[in-house]
């Protein structure tokens, strides 16, 4: 019995290792590739068969895609971008889940409510009427732009992230704030948000994603070259006719770069958050 | 240091009354303590004092001001909580010193004061540690240092010891009295335990369903209960209620035939004929041949079901016919065992009878 046991255990953990390797190959194939063809020269891009250790490694492309077309220029931009939306995402997010989750008042569901169901509009959808109001509102062709309209697209799915994670702060810590003479603000600053750590870390991921990746807004209202950001900049290195790949995967990996290092920095509460909010749904 | 008033005040949940007509004088420097079975809103009277619940009628005085609208953080109180409530991000100073930060004491003030709280609390080496670091009886010392540092007015404590174990909360029990002697700070107790209750107040209020049933002193409420709930909650284990019909100063069953003396039996006069509860504490009675009570007129016929020995005395418990049973405290040497008949002598001195209906105590009423 112990041994049958024990044989079908091995069984179905080789039948585990199989699929997760299966589902770590299928992941990591594509991205190997472009960072192998990154380094290839450009007539050996499309060699067949496939080799991924190029047999002439050069960073050829890596230079001249991060000096020509402003390429520098169009980085600086995204991470303007995207470090912009992050800090006032977060922070408007945050403010607006600490009043949901902790203060009564009138209209309260049912704004939480319009938040959810704003969550569920489709991107595309809305990609006129949000044209029309920045065009209103002058942030057409500008970062300003794209800051504004990141942050708004991301408040409703931070709000709703962190929201579930505040409600589980025990009560009592805030009450003791009160009595030890804490008013909302303070209790804000200085209890919810150092608590709400792997949560904020949780959102903070997802929105720099979010805004560092975004390519139809940034597409629709900026016209100035010296504001586009890096996914209009990389599709600028494909050619009506003919596309330098080894140049679009050098673009592609320099774009990686960043996210990875955020990934880095906020892993360990990344995955805190993930966990937690997975145990409170 | 300050007295705590309270007049007419009730606390309503939408249709719920959750504490009526609350009236009580809380002496400066009295250790007060509320007991009662959950929901009986002895925890809403505190958090209405601390402020964490408006008041929905009546007011509240802290010294001689009338509380009922100040903030919490002007009401010169200090809180502990039940589960400690300790900040989990601040180390043990941080969270003791964050009352008085907030309220921009001088630096020098708050490391003396800190200082000076710790070292009465015994937990200096801990400042530095996080609340997560800390065992439960530590966490509970931060969390008194946190009050005391502030150097409220009054303290109010919410069941602070109720996540102890048993050793570590009759240490506390201990500590929390001799800080109340030293400190001298008028304290309100929040507790379900009667043990806590008796051994740390210098009153208690007994509350059942958002009333005060009584509130005297923890020897008063043992030897003068007011009714059946009070005598019944306080002292362990529990007084023995038995009913039985009144008949010319006595109180009868089949079983038995009790003959209450002096004040007691004078009272019982209106209640000729009727049926009343009988209250004995099991320490207030002994097992025939085993005791110091006479024999005469107290005697109670019944059958032991559970027999426990406990070393310093044996308890046991016996069938006094219906389903009534008695709990009796008995000589650990007596000879007894399940089954066994046996008569049961009642001290009369220490009888108590109450009325079916209003379930008041006889004796003072």
């Amino acid at each position: 019995m112990v041994v049958g046991d024990r044989n079908q255990r091995r069984a179905l953990m080789a039948l585990r290792l199989i699929l997760l390797t299966a589902g770590v190959v299928v992941m990591l194939l594509p991205f190997a590739y472009m960072v192998s063809t990154s380094f290839k020269p450009n007539a050996m891009v499309l060699e067949i068969p496939v080799k991924f250790f190029p047999q002439h490694p050069t960073v050829a492309n890596y230079v001249t895609a991060w000096t020509s077309n402003r390429f520098a220029r169009y980085f600086l931009n995204s991470v303007v971008v995207a470090i912009g939306t992050t800090l006032a995402a977060l922070l408007l997010s945050s403010m607006m889940a600490y009043a949901f989750a902790r203060f009564r008042f009138p209209g309260r569901s049912i704004l939480f409510g319009l938040i959810l169901i704003a969550l569920m509009v489709p991107t595309m959808m809305m990609l006129i009427p949000q044209f029309l109001l920045a065009r209103d509102l002058h942030l057409l062709n500008s970062l300003w732009g794209l800051v504004a309209f990141y942050t708004g697209g991301n408040l409703g799915f931070n709000t709703f992230l962190l929201h579930s994670f505040f409600q589980d702060i025990p009560s009592e810590l805030e009450e003791a704030m009160v009595v030890d003479g804490a008013g909302p603000w303070t209790r804000y600053w200085r209890l919810i948000l150092p608590l709400a750590r792997p949560a904020l870390a949780t959102a903070a991921i997802f929105t720099f994603l979010g805004a560092w990746d975004e390519f139809t807004w940034a597409l629709t209202i900026i016209n100035d070259p010296s504001k586009y950001t890096l996914p209009i900049a990389i599709a600028l290195f494909q050619g009506q006719h003919s596309t330098s790949w080894g140049l679009v995967f050098a673009a592609s990996v320099i774009a990686i770069a960043p996210v990875l290092v955020i990934f880095a920095i906020f892993q360990r509460q990344f995955v805190a958050g993930i966990a937690a909010g997975a145990v409170k749904a | 240091m300050a007295e705590v008033v309270l007049e007419h005040v009730y606390k309503r949940f939408g249709n719920v009354t959750a504490v009526q007509d609350f009236n009580l004088h809380i002496e400066d420097a009295e250790f007060m303590v509320f007991v009662g079975p959950s929901g009986c809103g002895k925890t809403t009277t505190l958090r209405m004092i601390a402020g964490l619940e408006e008041i929905t009628e009546g007011t509240a005085r802290i010294g001689d001001r009338v509380v009922n609208d100040v903030p919490p953080k002007d009401r010169d109180i200090a809180m502990v909580f039940q589960n400690y409530a300790l900040y989990p991000h601040m180390n043990v100073h941080q969270n003791m010193s964050f009352g008085l930060r907030l309220r921009k004491t001088p630096r020098d003030e708050i490391e003396k004061r800190v200082r000076e709280t710790a070292q009465i609390l015994q937990i200096e080496h801990l400042l530095d540690r996080r609340p997560r670091e800390l065992s439960g009886g530590q966490r509970q010392r931060v969390a008194l240092g946190r009050a005391i540092v502030r150097e409220p007015k009054v303290f109010l404590m919410d069941e602070p010891l109720s996540n102890l174990d048993a050793k570590l909360r009759v240490e506390m029990r201990a500590s929390i009295s001799k800080l109340h002697r030293q400190l001298g700070v008028t304290t309100i107790y929040v507790t379900h335990d009667q043990i806590e209750a008796m051994t740390m107040g210098t009153r208690i209020v007994v509350m059942k369903d958002g009333l005060i049933q009584q509130v005297d002193s923890p020897i008063n409420l043992y030897d003068r209960p007011t009714n059946k709930f009070v005598a019944g909650f306080i002292g362990s284990p529990a007084m023995n209620f038995m009913v039985g019909t009144v008949h010319d100063g006595r109180i009868k069953s089949g079983q038995f035939d009790v003959k209450p003396n002096g004040e007691l039996g004078q009272k019982l006069a209106p209640y000729n004929g009727k049926k009343v509860y009988l209250g004995i504490r099991p320490e207030n009675l002994g097992l025939k041949g085993f005791t110091d009570i006479p024999e005469a007129d107290n005697g109670i016929d019944a059958t032991v079901d559970v027999v426990e020995p406990l070393g310093a005395e044996t308890q046991i418990i016996a069938s006094v016919g219906g389903d009534q049973s008695v709990v009796a405290k008995v000589d650990p040497h007596a000879h007894v065992q399940a089954g066994d008949q046996v008569r049961l002598l009642a001290d009369v001195r220490f009888l108590h009878a109450f009325d079916i209906e209003s379930e008041h105590n006889l004796r003072f009423h």
